[in-house]
């Protein structure tokens, strides 16, 4: 039916519509590009700091730690970070951690030394980079209050666990106090624990308490200052 | 039908330019929402204010997705190999759950969702750390300039980064108690994402398509130590 010539308009005609075909998928594709966002895609670099009270060891520590984390599609890029910890008299432990292409991190220890106030987690996270040299990047920090609380033992529950109950010298009150006050690690057997005294640390992250036991210590035969 | 096509091209690629003007318009104006910002938050000297387009959790952590945060936490306690670090991150991740030597009810959160967090973590670790690993190396090839499928595999490698913290992120109901997952949750919410600054990184000179050398002696990177008891 066709002569050879047709045949190749009709080829002409297809492979119009396949270049057609593609063009749309392009332009499809090209708006989905733009529209989609992308935020891995932006060679931003995550800053963080964080930080906690070391009670596992003999002293007790506060420990800070500062991070940075870049995004892979970047080039180039060296990043450290400075971390300092200091302590409400003004004692400090400062660090910087190595240059790396992509995660930089420094933890830092500083002796609690028995201080009870406000104790600051300070970070500053730097970057060098083909084009600009040395900049800093942005900084980073955590407030950390340590109070203490006051409590007093005055029995066991059904399941075993020693009960205890805030009771701070007279004068003071409590700025946290946990939110569980039993099976409190104090004393061998609650029977030791009745009618005695401890304080415990407490922590609070800028301002909002961490209800859970860090230390306690006692007993005591008078209620201990709250602060 | 041709005419149509390229109609509809030309349409896309008008669009497309008018998507990216927007999106540099928007950047514009939360360069200069945080130009307003000009006094420094709590705790933040006059000298240490945010680069124009930081992301500030303290101010904004619904701005902070989720598997960012997860990634900082997992980055924080997971890869501790020496024995008093595994001890001291313990007791980082007891404050999480909100539980030390207590006697929980059934259900509570326990030292078995310590456990669970510290074990979803270091697989965090071991998994990420195999992407790492290939983005290093792939950093470290054809510097100072690198070709464009070295940039491409980069941002891929960066989106499997992304999905696999999230996937491992959204596993942990399944390894938490109900009680845990909510002070993790929490945690994240209250603890983690303020702490975190999403930070832009920075933008070369439209002109500057070439390394410059650094300054030379007295300005290279400061020398490192690494501070621990």
């Amino acid at each position: 039916m066709f002569s050879e010539n047709d045949s190749s308009l009709l080829s002409g005609a297809r492979r119009q519509r396949l270049s057609a075909g593609k063009l749309m998928i392009f332009a499809v594709a090209l708006l989905l590009f733009t529209c989609i966002p992308s935020y891995g895609q932006m060679g931003n670099s995550v800053i963080y700091s964080d930080s906690w009270v070391d009670s596992s060891s003999s002293p007790i520590y506060v420990v800070g730690v500062g991070i940075t984390s870049d995004s892979y599609n970047t080039y180039g890029h060296q990043y450290w970070v400075n971390t300092t910890v200091t302590s409400p008299s003004g004692r400090y432990s400062g660090g910087q951690s190595w240059t790396s292409s992509s995660y930089a991190r420094v933890d830092v220890y500083l002796d609690w030394g028995f201080e009870f106030g406000d104790f600051t987690v300070h970070t500053t996270h730097s970057m060098t980079c083909p084009y600009i040299y040395n900049v800093v990047n942005g900084f980073t920090g955590v407030d950390i209050w340590l109070t203490r609380s006051s409590y007093v033992g005055t029995g066991q529950d059904a399941s075993g666990a020693c009960l205890f109950e805030l009771q701070c010298a007279p004068g003071t009150s409590a700025t946290c106090g946990l939110a569980q006050t039993k099976g409190l690690p104090v004393g061998t057997t609650c029977a030791q624990t009745w009618g005695k005294h401890f304080w415990c640390l407490d922590v609070s992250y800028n301002g909002i308490c961490v209800k859970y036991t860090t230390i306690c210590v006692g007993p005591w035969n008078l209620p201990q200052a709250c602060s | 039908m041709r005419i149509k096509v390229i109609g509809f091209f030309l349409l896309a690629i008008a669009v497309s330019i008018g998507v990216a003007g927007f999106r540099q318009s928007r950047t514009s104006v939360a360069v200069a929402e945080n130009a307003q910002q000009a006094a420094p938050s709590q705790g933040q000297s006059q000298a240490e204010q945010d680069q124009p387009g930081t992301i500030n959790g303290k101010e904004h952590p619904e701005l902070i997705p989720d598997y960012v945060a997860y990634a900082m936490l997992f980055r924080v306690i997971a890869n501790r190999p020496e024995e008093s670090a595994q001890r001291s991150i313990r007791t980082y991740v007891k404050q999480i759950f909100q539980c030390s030597q207590c006697n929980n009810p059934p259900g509570a959160s326990s030292d078995g969702d310590i456990d669970a967090l510290l074990a979803v973590a270091e697989e965090h670790h071991r998994r990420i750390s195999v992407l790492d690993t290939q983005a290093a190396k792939i950093k470290g090839r054809s510097w100072p300039e690198p070709a464009p499928e070295m940039l491409a595999k980069l941002t891929q490698l960066q989106a499997q980064n992304d999905a696999l913290t999230a996937d491992i992120a959204s596993s942990l109901p399944a390894h938490l108690s109900g009680r845990g997952m909510e002070n993790l949750q929490r945690y994240i919410v209250e603890h983690v994402k303020p702490a975190i600054k999403i930070v832009p990184g920075p933008q070369p000179p439209a002109d500057s398509k070439y390394y410059q050398e650094p300054p030379p002696a007295g300005a290279a990177p400061p020398a490192t130590h690494h501070h621990q008891p």
